[in-house]
């Protein structure tokens, strides 16, 4: 697929969206009032308390800001992978397998989500004006290493969102597996320090989602804490090529299976 | 009368009949509850702020999560649903009163979830991080007194966003926004205690607290006597102002069905 031709069909859904402008606009509003809940909480914890292990305001909000920010954008190409078994039940799978184009990148196309914006505005003013409070020693550098933790860590939230997809291709659509999902960026909101030696083990090496924001805030920053290093950070961008990477592989084989099984 | 009653037990073996997830529900919870103490132990360590410490504020957690479980805020997927489909329609034509009708469905899935989801969740959620009991026997009563109080005014406003759905086609906005109030004013997350001043008296002149902060402060004995029967005169009055508002634009959104055909 070219790149024109993904954008043609975002253009579309664009459109379609923008048929129905003023409900969307509200519905931006409403939903970013909703998140910009989450970090009011934050922020008055904080207020009353200083700081939630030693990081501050601002930090939290860096925190907090990449894992909105990062999931908007997995969640921008990947979401409909939380439907997808009923895709698969209702055999509206199978076309995508009769076009042209790899089923993956044509159902990201076809299911390009637009409704993220909200995430987009809230989270990333915080990003920003985070940023500008800390005031850090920016370089070049430090930006580019910015830029390439979104990446990474969109890249994570992508490869969950596979992963749950290809689940419940092979299987069976997975409560569980979505409500830990849920339970684990809820866990990775906070400082991986405020946990216990399980946690920060099970979300550093087990499912490493401390990678998507933690451990680069803690480089950002540096946080000197945790069991493990904080130069772990450095290593966000490679531990998301391989987690997207097996995603790929598992998605690969669970097609493999569909289409061998007669589908 | 019986015809609801019926209605709440349809609604519950409904429910039933996902009892096999709901282990997947109560381990949510707990994460959550997990997730919550850990932060409270990082800010308060072994000290205490306002008179609290790490021991009550795992118990404030515990009453909030397991009373946020018994909410009827949700009734608004039901007439968002039913709205969408039509089927709205077959209610209205039938001789009940729909907003019974509502409640009593939303009072069937509650009973369920009273029992195969509130009550594991709380025995877990005290077994594994310890709950304390109830400050004073004499606050059994006001405490039940404002857990009811809570279903009510639960049920007020989601039905009040419900009916929002008549005009527009849609709750999705008010819905996030008011679930946003919620999160912040209920003091599921934060308790007024630990509010900034112009907050706390925000967040008493909303109904919102009672849908948690108040029920867990009179169960944790942070209310005096004077305090906790102000606080379930002022919760009666925000349901009858709410049921108040309910009727009137029930009424309103008839006479919208009637106007356009429906």
């Amino acid at each position: 697929m070219s790149l024109p031709l993904f954008l043609r069909f975002v253009l579309y859904k664009y459109k379609s969206i923008m048929e129905y402008r003023g409900a969307f606009l509200v519905g931006v509003w409403g939903q970013g009032l909703g998140y910009l809940a989450d970090f009011v909480v934050l922020r008055l914890l904080v207020q009353k308390f200083q700081t939630i292990n030693g990081w501050e305001w601002p930090e939290i909000a860096l925190l907090v800001s990449i894992n909105v920010l990062t999931y908007a954008m997995g969640a921008t190409f990947f979401y409909h992978m939380t439907n997808f078994d009923s895709l698969v039940i209702s055999g509206g799978f199978d076309r995508y397998l009769t076009s042209p184009l790899p089923p993956l990148i044509h159902l990201c196309a076809n299911q390009f989500n637009i409704g993220y914006i909200a995430h987009y505005i809230v989270a990333g003013s915080f990003f920003i004006w985070s940023l500008v409070q800390l005031q850090a020693d920016w370089t070049v550098g430090t930006l580019f290493f910015l830029i390439v933790i979104l990446i990474s860590g969109g890249l994570m939230h992508a490869a969950a969102f596979i992963f749950l997809g290809s689940w419940a291709f092979i299987f069976t659509r997975s409560r569980f597996l979505f409500t830990l999902y849920g339970a684990l960026r809820n866990f990775t909101s906070y400082p991986l320090s405020i946990y216990g030696f399980f946690i920060q083990t099970l979300l550093t090496f087990g499912i490493p989602f401390a990678f998507i924001n933690y451990y680069p805030s803690a480089v950002i920053l540096s946080k000197e804490e945790g069991i493990f290093p904080v130069w772990l950070g450095f290593l966000a961008p490679f531990v998301a090529l391989v987690c997207f990477a097996l995603a790929l592989r598992m998605w690969g084989y669970g097609v493999k299976r569909y289409q061998s099984a007669g589908g | 009368m019986m015809a609801y009653f019926s209605q709440a037990m349809k609604s519950f073996s409904r429910s039933m009949a996902y009892r096999a997830e709901v282990w997947i529900q109560i381990g949510g919870n707990i994460l959550f509850l997990f997730i919550q103490i850990s932060i409270w132990k990082a800010l308060l360590g072994h000290s205490m702020t306002n008179g609290v410490g790490i021991q009550e504020m795992v118990t404030y957690s515990i009453l909030n999560t397991s009373l946020s479980i018994i909410l009827m805020t949700h009734v608004y997927n039901q007439v968002d649903e039913s709205l969408r489909t039509g089927g709205i329609l077959m209610h209205l034509v039938k001789p009940l009163r729909y907003p019974l009708f509502l409640f009593a469905d939303e009072a069937g899935k509650n009973m369920y979830s009273l029992l195969f989801e509130l009550i594991p969740t709380l025995l877990v959620g005290a077994l594994l991080f310890g709950l304390q009991p109830i400050s004073e026997s004499d606050h059994i009563i006001p405490f039940a007194l404002s857990v009811i109080i809570a279903m009510f005014i639960s049920f007020g406003i989601g039905y009040l966003i419900a009916l929002i759905a008549f005009w527009f086609m849609t709750t999705f906005a008010l819905r996030w926004t008011v679930e946003g109030l919620i999160k912040v004013f209920s003091g599921s997350l934060i308790p007024l205690w630990f509010f900034p001043p112009v907050w706390i008296d925000v967040a008493h002149m909303l109904p919102f607290k009672f849908l948690g902060f108040v029920p867990a402060a009179i169960y944790m004995g942070k209310m005096s006597s004077t305090e906790i029967y102000e606080n379930l005169a002022i919760g009666l009055f925000w349901i009858v102002l709410l049921y108040g508002l309910g009727s009137l634009l029930w009424w309103k959104a008839l006479r919208r069905l009637a106007i356009q055909g429906g």
